[in-house]
């Protein structure tokens, strides 16, 4: 999985000195998120100056400048829909996940209830992985009694995967006290992790 | 100062350091260009060609000259920022060729902040104005997040030793009395990868008074011209010195003393904003004949050393008493020639 580090609303030169250490941590290829065109700069001299090349790309306030190893320190400006595209890969480990409900699809309710213990299944051997998980309305059966979706879900947490879980709505079905995995949270912070995600995948 | 280590670094509280924190310059001149500024037949030196301070014609035929200088906390040990904004603030009374004579502090500081700091800060540039010789006056503070520190100087000097960068002549010699790099080595200073050798060069560097350059240039005729080397640069500034004098400067890349480490941090990208400021400003009347990192060269300074314009026959004197002197590396750096294809050319 490719590395992100966020350097946005950093002033310069933080933004180099957290690409350093990266670049002298671990010699590999990785994403840098900076909000200023200085940062740009000074990041293409430090790649250029340890062998890298870079390639940024520019989305709202943010731009992501990639550090490719091996590279001639080139600095390649891309356009309109390559952007789009640099722009969904930072979305590795940018993305959540919404249940707003404790099945997949509609239909026949058992058939549902399998589906999501399958589909959490899967998330958990993925490599691309959320960075959150967001459980509201029917969704925060699963955290609290469904016992195959818990054991799933540690595996997620255990990979760095954030469970908020909506106390309103645990409150309303009365519960809060079952609650086996994730934090209780509300909509200030779910709601958020969603506007601010690269994609919400809802099942 | 024990439980300094628990509370914010000063230089975490500022965005920008020391002299890299001036506005950049092309807007200061587009400002400064729709000012009515009224004409006084007393004013030897005013604002129109960017010079280090104002000077006056006193009655007695004595110049007067003032000058103002202020920046955000570019150090975490307060005292040394103290010294270093006092350091700075004086320099542009020595880069006229006079005497420091008054100060007054100019102080930002967080209301919310440990007071003994500020007492830090204003202990280390009451210790340079007294051994400027000048005494502090008073001073006015202001409270603001950004901890920001600095002194307006007035200082005494006469006709015979007024140097403004506007009087540099074709065939002098350059000379800078410290090295650059200042504004890259603060920022690896702020980021903590510093090294020890570099950041003590540059702190030395940058405490240490233009006094004794300054009374050294004193004793030769042959100075024609001064300045002292900020936050426009190294490149900047003497594209001022050469604009005022409509004359071209020429560097010599090589001879240019640089702070231990600060090539080798530019070429890594620790490079300030304002040296691509001093880039977009300056860049256009220069020229690079030589491979040279252009970052050095526009590095914005902090209380920066004289850039001295020098017939060449006082040239070698000079050095040597500057040599003598002086605790910062310096050297001849470059001539003055006629009016060619740019103001600066690096060599």
């Amino acid at each position: 999985m490719r590395k992100v580090l966020d350097a946005a609303g950093k002033e310069c030169p933080i933004p180099v000195i957290i690409a350093k250490k990266e670049i002298e941590a671990n010699h590999a290829d990785f994403d840098i998120i900076v909000d200023n065109d200085i940062a740009v700069q000074n990041l293409t001299k430090l790649a250029s100056s340890k062998g890298y090349s870079v390639q940024s790309a520019k989305s709202g306030e943010l731009i992501t400048v990639s550090f490719i190893s091996g590279g001639a320190g080139a600095c390649e400006i891309m356009q309109d829909e390559e952007i789009e595209n640099v722009a969904a890969g930072v979305g590795n480990g940018s993305w959540v996940v919404f249940m707003g409900k404790d099945h997949v699809g509609e239909g026949a309710q058992e058939l549902g209830s399998n589906l999501a213990k399958m589909f959490f299944y899967t998330l958990s051997q993925e490599e691309d992985l959320p960075a959150s998980i967001l459980f509201m309305n029917g969704g925060v059966n699963l955290p609290t009694k469904d016992e195959q979706v818990i054991e799933h879900l540690k595996v997620l947490r255990d990979k760095g995967v954030e469970i908020l879980v909506c106390g309103t709505c645990l409150d309303y079905y009365g519960l809060k006290d079952e609650l086996k995995i994730g934090e209780i949270s509300n909509m200030y912070e779910i709601a958020g992790r969603m506007f601010r995600a690269s994609k919400v995948v809802t099942v | 100062m024990s439980d300094k280590i628990k509370k914010r670094r000063l230089t975490e509280m500022v965005r920008n350091c020391g002299c890299a924190a001036k506005l950049a310059p092309g807007i200061l001149s587009d400002v400064l260009s729709g000012l009515d500024i009224p004409q006084n037949d007393n004013v030897i030196v005013g604002i129109e060609n960017s010079d280090d301070a104002g000077a006056y014609r006193l009655d007695d035929g004595r110049i007067l000259l003032q000058t103002l200088d202020f920046f955000p906390a570019n150090n975490d040990d307060p005292y040394i920022f103290g010294q270093i904004a006092a350091a700075n603030a004086l320099s542009d009374i020595y880069a006229m060729g006079g005497t420091p004579v008054t100060a007054l502090n100019i102080v930002c500081f967080p209301g919310s902040a440990d007071i003994s700091i500020l007492r830090e800060i204003l202990r280390g540039g009451a210790d340079k104005v007294r051994e400027s010789g000048a005494v502090v006056m008073g001073g006015h503070t202001v409270e603001d997040p950004e901890p920001k520190y600095g002194l307006s100087v007035t200082g005494i000097t006469d006709a015979e030793h007024l140097l403004a960068n506007r009087n540099a002549e074709e065939g002098d010699v350059l000379i800078l009395t410290k090295p650059i790099g200042t504004g890259i080595i603060v920022s690896a200073l702020k980021g903590g990868i510093a090294g020890e050798g570099s950041a003590k060069e540059a702190v030395g560097s940058m405490t240490s008074l233009n006094k004794a350059a300054c009374e050294a240039m004193g004793k030769f005729r042959g100075v024609h011209g001064c300045t002292d080397v900020t936050g426009f640069s190294l490149g900047g500034h003497a594209i001022e010195m050469a604009k005022a004098s409509s004359l071209t400067i020429e560097i010599e890349s090589g001879s240019v003393p640089v702070i231990e480490g600060a090539a080798e941090l530019a070429e890594e990208g620790i490079v300030p904003q304002g040296t691509y400021r001093n880039k977009d400003f300056f860049g256009p009347d220069s020229r690079f004949a030589a491979d040279f990192n252009e970052d050095l060269i526009f590095d914005p300074q902090t209380s920066g050393g004289l850039l001295i314009s020098v017939s060449e026959e006082d040239a070698d004197g000079l050095m040597r008493e500057l040599k003598a002197e002086l605790s910062t590396r310096c050297g001849i750096i470059g001539r003055v020639t006629a009016k060619s294809d740019n103001y600066l050319i690096v060599k």
